[in-house]
């Protein structure tokens, strides 16, 4: 769309050489560009310039000669000069630190920003090196706490405005701002309030000066003493680039990598602070196997030979198919591998469910084309059928947000308001059942759906993404399967992401470790998933492998997963304490997030490396290599015993990974890892180490390198070999076909108010428990209801209420109104308090509960 | 329920309906809440956010901006003393001294019983008659320390009731009759603008699409 009045280029004089600039660019950018950094505070490259803070005064011509001008406010124009080093700049620059040190108490000594500090390092280069000020310096009290994780030192504070913009702009949770005037001014909540934002470290990580610091971090370690490595978060399957930084052996703060495929440079909070939990008590250390009634810590050995000895009985007793794993989507991609290697070969045993949400199946997603996260920002409309983004996948809504300012356009297809529906163009408050009923026999949810999309994707949906996810945990998964699988027949060349948010559930399904499919999305004879291999294990007997699951939180039916749990022989291979382990015949502590190297896949299906930074806490191992000792143990061939040769393995002997290698993933040619399988347009190409922060120089740089110090084979050979491929090597499946009781899903019962389940990011989880401040934050359960519904039972908002589900379970949980819900429904919100999902029964097509008083 | 009483409330939606824009009502409606209440209670701030489409971090941020929006309780009387120039030579720092002598409290304080805010002001305008103090924004001056405590003593007893409204009172646009809010016209106007701006975009697009 570029017409004459817009040049491809535009040309300054940049300290009295000629450089070019693209048009519109901040003068600021395009000198960066050529090398020249020019001091800054208040610009941050991912927000909106604002110009407050004046530190990037360079000399710029003009009609009436040259002028200082804040040169990350100012656009480059065609034949403007800049001197970014003359006396008079200079001396500007000397003034705007002066100033911004009269009020600044200089107590680097204890701030945890000395050694980063831009604020620091820019005075020593660019400052006048003595103060003329003696008067006394303002005062105030001393750290405000302005939420569980953030505290503000008001004094530290330069007014740049990063934070607050960023609470506005970049997270729309306005909860801090500027109050008072003039040298009064302080960033502060609203009186009594928390800055409860999901979002609030990066204002931390953004902040620059030690104003805002994080509770975690606070006086833990100086930046010159941490050593980092690039890693991904296994948070949820967003998988953002973050840089984990050590100290000693020990995770102490993981920071955000402007990764533009990825998360520009943004963590949730979830994400950010998750590494609390490692160092734990809560964390298992030791092998355990039960003797009579108790748990006792066992040797490795004797642990893994007690599992030995419960395969081999279970396989001669009963046959390999009494052997299920339930779990894994937070292993790593080799130790997945791995334990898909030992159940379907070494065990013989086809059940493996590492989906145990009952997301989007597994048969959909291979058989959609998948989008890339900036595919899904750049579409021509982007259709959002999925659980509330922000609670699912946080750091998508702030990408979301970001992309709408610049034109996306969001349908969202909700019964409930979300997270998104502010940011939508449209909201179809239709079920994902219903509009997938309307979309195959037609009615009004498709045709309004369908004049949506097609007025800008055009009937075969070219340049459409769809983002489908679970958006009621009471539903099967098969409805979520057949909304995308209708949706991808109605419109063929529209692309997919689906939002199964735990860790690497992706790669899990690549990998084999859900029902119907072997490693390399390679389909096998259909076999049960969770909800079944759990009813059996209520009857029958069986061996029940956990791996970092626990059934009783996250299935429905709790008193079925309590009746299988009892009467099943079972194995937990988890880091962190859950109530599952008080059913545990074997526990076997896997090593957590760092502690272990491997790749994990995201839900684009991009491929990054984990890095490792310390060894696994007491006894625990990784586990590739938990897979690899039972197999020794069993007689099978032994696997293999590192990360580098299991994914060797894998890119070797699976199309799906052919042509990646594991030292390309960590290299700068690829710092945002691969999209599997290589298509033409699957990578990003790298340009080097990435600042952390862009603000400083030095500053921080990224790591290039995933591991204690190891350099990269690939990293001089050129360009990787075969990463440039044609068309994908991997096949798609046929999209499936679901059987969807449309009516079941959509009758009303008489009395009876169908349940919509959701959940927050602060769910509660083993690991958010173990996790001394974030697990004040999680989540109570609580059920929303029409005021109208509360008064009829005479309950008030925020009174307990009695929910009874279809097969008569009973519930009391915390009832709020909410004059938003359609009709008809309840929103229950999944937490701690309260188990919403024993009201769900396994199978059934609508969960129902009446509402009573307490 | 709400922080407003019901005709402040509807106060309140009438004068959101003169904006294009709801946050534009944002310091309007903090008068508003003011006059209701003497200065800006939490809830009130918390009803604003509401009614404007903020946050109430937002709404806390404008109004502890201005100085005559209180975020914290003030008396009936905000009495201002003046100590610029004019007044400082005429005695306007031993008037301040002596004020907060009389009334008990420091400059920003407020009187126990909830009557009297004291502040130190910079010029108020009232130079003539210094050294000059302000009573919720009426002048009075030249005050001696007597004058001063004679007026303090007649404010207590409601002698100036007429004359000195309770703080807060928007006496500009409080009338007879209520406020008149012109809504056809403003609508007829909107409308116009509206139009005229489609005009305009048209022909830009036009110009564009005939290069
Ligand atoms: S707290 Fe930090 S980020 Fe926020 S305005 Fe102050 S200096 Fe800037
Ligand atoms: S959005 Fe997901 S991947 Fe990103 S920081 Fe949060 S939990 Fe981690
Ligand atoms: S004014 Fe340019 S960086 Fe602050
Ligand atoms: S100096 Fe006091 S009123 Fe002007």
């Amino acid at each position: 769309m570029s017409n004459a009045e817009t040049p491809a280029s535009v040309h300054i004089t940049l300290d009295g050489v000629e450089i070019e600039a693209k048009p519109g660019e901040l003068i600021i950018e395009a000198a960066e560009r050529a090398g020249t950094f020019i001091p800054r505070f208040c610009y941050h490259p991912r927000m909106r310039s604002v110009g407050v803070c004046r530190m990037c005064l360079v000399e710029v011509s003009g009609p009436r000669g040259f002028s200082l001008q804040p040169s990350c406010y100012l656009p480059v124009a065609e034949g403007m000069q800049v001197v970014t080093k003359s006396d008079k700049v200079k001396k500007a620059q000397d003034g705007v630190l002066e100033f911004l040190l009269i009020n600044h108490p200089l107590d680097c000594p204890v701030c945890d920003k000395g050694g980063e500090c831009p604020l620091q390092d820019q005075t020593l280069a660019y400052g006048p090196g003595e103060s003329r000020f003696v008067e006394e310096k303002r005062h105030w009290e001393k750290p405000i706490e302005i939420s569980k994780l953030v505290l503000l030192d008001r004094e530290r504070c330069i007014q740049c405005d990063r934070c607050t913009r960023f609470a506005d702009e970049v997270a729309r949770d306005a909860f801090i701002d500027f109050a008072g005037r003039g040298d009064n001014t302080e960033i502060s909540t609203f009186p009594d309030r928390e800055f409860t934002s999901y979002f609030s470290g990066n204002t931390v990580q953004i902040c620059p000066v030690g104003a805002l610091t994080a509770r975690p971090y606070r006086f833990k370690a100086r930046p010159w003493d941490l050593e980092e490595a690039e890693s991904t978060c296994t948070q949820c399957s967003l998988g953002c680039r973050m840089a984990v930084q050590f100290s000693r052996g020990e995770v102490t703060r993981f920071v955000g990598i402007d990764s533009d495929v990825v998360n520009t440079s943004w963590l949730c909070d979830l994400g950010r602070f998750s590494y609390e939990a490692l160092d734990s008590d809560k964390r298992l250390v030791e092998p355990k196997v039960r003797y009579r009634s108790e748990m006792a810590d066992v040797s490795w050995r004797d642990a893994i030979a007690r599992v030995g000895t419960h395969i081999r009985n279970f396989t001669s007793g009963h046959g390999a198919g009494s052997i299920a794993f339930l779990g894994g989507a937070g292993f790593t991609n080799e130790g997945i591998y791995s334990f898909v290697k030992l159940a379907k070969t070494a065990i013989g045993t086809s059940l493996f469910d590492a989906d145990i949400d009952g997301g989007v199946p597994a048969s959909v997603v291979f058989a959609t084309p998948r989008a890339t996260l900036v595919e899904a920002l750049e579409a021509k409309v982007l259709v959002v059928a999925s659980s509330d983004v922000r609670e699912e996948l946080p750091v998508l809504f702030l990408r979301l947000n970001e992309a709408v300012k610049k034109g996306l356009r969001i349908i969202e297809v909700s019964e409930l308001e979300t997270s998104i529906s502010p940011l939508a163009t449209e909201r179809l408050p239709f079920s994902a059942a219903r509009l997938a009923a309307s979309l195959r026999s037609g009615g009004a949810a498709a045709e309004r759906l369908a004049a949506a999309v097609n007025a800008s994707a055009g009937d075969a949906g070219e340049g459409a993404v769809f983002l489908v996810g679970k958006s009621n945990f009471a539903d099967p998964s098969a409805v979520y399967g057949s909304l995308a699988s209708v949706c991808s027949k109605k419109w063929p060349a529209a692309k997919f992401l689906f939002s199964n948010s735990r860790a690497n559930i992706f790669g899990a399904m690549d990998l084999g470790a859900v029902p119907g499919w072997l490693p390399g999305r390679v389909a096998a004879p259909a076999s049960d998933d969770a909800r079944e291999i759990i009813a059996r294990a209520a009857d029958e007997p069986m061996l029940l492998f956990l791996l970092g699951v626990d059934p009783l939180a996250d299935l429905p039916d709790t008193a079925l997963v309590k009746a299988a749990l009892e009467n099943a022989t079972v194995v937990v291979i988890d880091s962190f304490e859950n109530s599952a382990t008080d059913y545990a015949d074997v526990i076997l502590p896997l090593a957590a997030f760092g502690e272990s190297a491997g790749t994990t896949t995201n839900f684009e299906g991009r491929v990054t490396r984990l890095g490792q930074v310390t060894v696994p806490k007491g006894q625990a191992k990784p586990d590739y290599l938990i897979a690899a000792e039972i197999a020794r143990e069993i007689g099978a061939p032994s696997g293999r015993t590192a990360p580098e040769a299991i994914f060797a393995e894998m890119s070797g002997e699976l199309a799906l990974y052919r042509g990646v290698s594991y030292a390309d993933l960590a290299s700068n040619r690829y710092p945002d890892g691969l999209v599997v399988p290589l298509g033409r347009k699957a990578i990003s190409i790298g340009s080097g180490p990435r600042k952390l922060d862009p603000i400083a120089t030095p500053g921080l740089i990224a790591p290039y390198h995933q591991g204690p110090a190891k350099p990269f084979a690939s990293e001089e050979a050129g360009p990787a070999t075969k990463v440039d491929g044609g068309a994908p090597s991997v096949s798609a499946p046929n999209l499936p076909e679901f059987t969807v009781d449309a009516a079941a899903v959509s009758a009303p019962v008489e009395g009876r108010l169908r349940l919509l389940l959701t959940r927050r990011m602060y769910r509660p989880t083993p690991q958010l428990a173990a996790a001394p401040i974030l697990s004040q934050l999680t989540a109570q359960a609580e059920v929303r209801v029409a005021p109208a519904t509360l008064e009829s039972i005479g309950a008030a908002d925020g009174s307990e209420v009695k929910l009874t589900g279809d097969h008569g379970v009973e519930v009391l949980v915390v009832a709020r109104a909410d004059k938003a819900l359609p009709e008809g429904v309840v929103q229950g919100r999944l937490g701690k308090g309260a188990n919403l999902l024993q009201l769900v029964r396994s199978g059934s097509w609508a969960t129902h509960v009446k509402v009573g008083s307490n | 329920m709400g922080a407003f009483s019901p005709e402040m409330r509807e106060r309140a939606e009438n004068l959101l309906t003169l904006y294009p824009k709801r946050r534009s009502a944002l310091i309007p409606l903090c008068h508003l809440a003011q006059e209701q209440a003497g200065h800006l209670t939490s809830p009130l701030m918390e009803e604003i956010a509401e009614l404007t489409g903020v946050t109430p971090a937002e709404v806390y941020g404008t109004a502890s901006f201005y100085d005559m929006l209180h975020t914290e309780q003030v008396g009936k009387f905000l009495v201002g003393v003046c100590t610029n120039v004019a007044c400082l030579l005429q005695g306007g720092g031993e008037l301040l001294e002596h004020a907060e002598a009389s009334l008990g409290v420091a400059a920003g304080g407020t009187t126990e019983d909830e009557m009297f805010t004291l502040e130190e002001v910079e010029c108020v305008a009232h130079c003539d008659k210094a050294p000059a103090v302000q009573v919720n924004y009426r002048f009075f001056g030249p005050l001696t320390g007597e004058s001063f405590d004679d007026l303090i003593a007649k404010l207590r007893a409601g002698e100036y009731d007429g004359v000195v409204p309770p703080h807060g009172t928007l006496t500009r646009v409080t009338r007879e009759n209520g406020i008149e809010v012109p809504l056809d016209e403003v609508l007829a106007e909107r409308k116009e603008m509206d139009r005229a701006k489609a005009e305009r975009k048209a022909a830009a697009e036009a110009a564009k699409e005939g290069n």
